[in-house]
């Protein structure tokens, strides 16, 4: 009751305050464990196939107002021996392998846009990853250092090959008319759209920070909304005439997906590139950017294709956690669903913030 | 100040690398633990030679551990850090017994390797 009626006191108030109050409630409602060197990011209808390793943040992720938690199992193979250089027996990492799970709770699943209407559509996600990483060790300096305790290095990088068992849920509210009779029987309803599928991919880091991740996934989608947007559906509460005679009517109204639902099978490609741009010295703040393309296919409908870029803001001293992302996504670049005919329909900004717990 | 568990016997002169060999041989071992702080994706240490593997800990910091024989009057730690360049960490050495050295470090680039001799003097307990 308190939900309806605090949809309904939002869908009643103007435009402006209704994207106040959905950004307050994605300020307030979003807190995620949230892994910190190469940030796995979601934007552009999927996630960066940049893998996370386990530092802990609260990254505030304004579209979907998402709360989660990041587990992450670290297990190291056997090291291999320690490399003779500048005198010393060097220490090199050996190759490792990281199990993690993630489990999110969103309160706008599905949300694009970054203000869209104050609709509540609840939802999570689970996913599962193993991974393994092959670690390329790193080049010796080019002059030994004389009479120092040490010196920095260019690393080699990395290869990683992960494979993840995806799923989420969504809540969604639909309206499903009944095509015979004299008067057509509306059916509303709120019906659970699971899914589940795999994904695998490969990392590939040049050095530490430019890294380079595919991956490709298969998943099932049960009474699924695609890439549909919700309509507007009203239910007349009251009717009368004012005094000068106009009809007056009162409406209460929501969006919902019109029914029912269909099952389908969607596959998607994706490449990321992430890389810093600018370091302030004395490990000052950094600054990098997150490019992405996506490839989705759906078994209903035709392709469509996904950009996202955007600058990357690192804190002092840790270069490889997130203070802020703004992505600019591109859906649908060719409109084949008819429903991105401009470019302003295609494009969307997401905002994350994130907050060092450390 | 006394430290805490502070063994004064094991204090002295380096010994010579054969007697070194020998005593270290029969010397008790203590337990060895090394924490490196920081924005650090990966890390591997070792303390006078023996190798430590370093896991996440609790904290999300990197740590390991290893029986090292104490027999000198100073010991050799090196670690080797994969992370970012501009990362600031922090290294912190803890023998039982005798407590704990730290040393500090910001990388200029993405591998830092780092090693020290620490005279036992140098480890301050946990009340220091």
């Amino acid at each position: 009751m308190m939900r309806e009626r605090m949809i309904r006191r939002i869908g009643g108030a103007p435009m402006i305050v209704r994207r106040v109050i959905a950004l307050g409630v994605g300020f307030l409602m979003v807190s995620a464990r949230f892994s910190g060197a190469q940030s796995q990011l979601t934007a552009g209808d999927g996630k960066s196939a940049i893998l996370p390793v386990g530092q802990a943040a609260i990254v505030l992720d304004l579209n979907e107002a998402k709360v989660g938690v990041h587990l992450h199992q670290d297990r190291n193979y056997p090291a291999p021996p320690p490399v003779p250089m500048c005198g010393h027996q060097v220490n090199v990492v050996p190759d490792h392998r990281e199990l993690t799970t993630d489990l999110a709770v969103a309160a706008k699943k599905g949300k694009r846009s970054l203000l869209s209407s104050g609709s509540f559509v609840p939802g999570f996600d689970l996913s599962f990853t193993a991974a393994r990483f092959f670690e390329h060790g790193f080049a010796p300096p080019a002059k030994c250092p004389s009479g120092d305790n040490g010196f920095d290095v260019v690393s080699n990088g990395y290869d990683a090959l992960f494979l993840s068992l995806v799923s989420e849920i969504a809540d969604r509210k639909t309206v499903e008319v009944s095509s015979s009779g004299a008067n057509k029987l509306t059916t509303m309803q709120e019906v659970a759209g699971p899914s589940l599928g795999l994904k695998g991919g490969w990392n590939h880091a040049f050095g530490s920070a430019r890294i380079l991740g595919l991956d490709l996934e298969g998943v099932h989608d049960w009474k699924t909304v695609g890439d549909d947007d919700p309509s507007s559906v009203c239910t007349q509460s009251a009717a009368g005439v004012d005094k000068n005679g106009n009809v007056v009517t009162v409406q209460q109204c929501e969006d919902r997906f019109i029914g029912p639902l269909p099952d389908a099978w969607h596959g998607r490609a994706r490449v990321d590139w992430t890389q810093k741009l600018w370091r302030a010295p004395k490990g000052g703040p950094a600054i990098g950017f997150l490019a992405a393309a996506s490839l989705t296919t759906r078994s209903t409908k035709a392709p469509t294709y996904g950009f996202v870029l955007g600058p990357t803001l690192h804190p002092k001293d840790k270069p490889s956690n997130i203070l802020g992302a703004m992505l600019f996504e591109v859906t649908d670049l060719t409109n084949s669903t008819h429903k991105h005919p401009t470019v302003l329909k295609m494009l969307n900004v997401r905002l994350v913030l994130g907050l060092p717990l450390d | 100040m006394a430290l805490p568990g502070r063994q004064t016997s094991i204090v002295g002169p380096r010994l010579s690398p054969c007697f070194g060999n020998h005593l270290k041989n029969h010397m008790p071992k203590k337990k060895t633990t090394i924490t490196i702080s920081g924005d650090v994706r990966r890390a591997t240490a070792s303390v006078d030679a023996v190798p430590i593997d370093m896991t996440e800990n609790t904290d999300g910091d990197l740590e390991g551990s290893a029986s090292v024989p104490v027999d000198r009057a100073e010991v050799n730690a090196s670690v080797t850090i994969y992370g970012e360049d501009g990362t600031a960490f922090s290294v912190a050495i803890a023998i039982d017994g005798l407590g704990t050295a730290k040393r500090k470090g910001r990388m200029t680039n993405d591998v830092s390797v780092r090693w020290w001799d620490i005279r036992l003097k140098d480890f301050k307990g946990d009340d220091a």
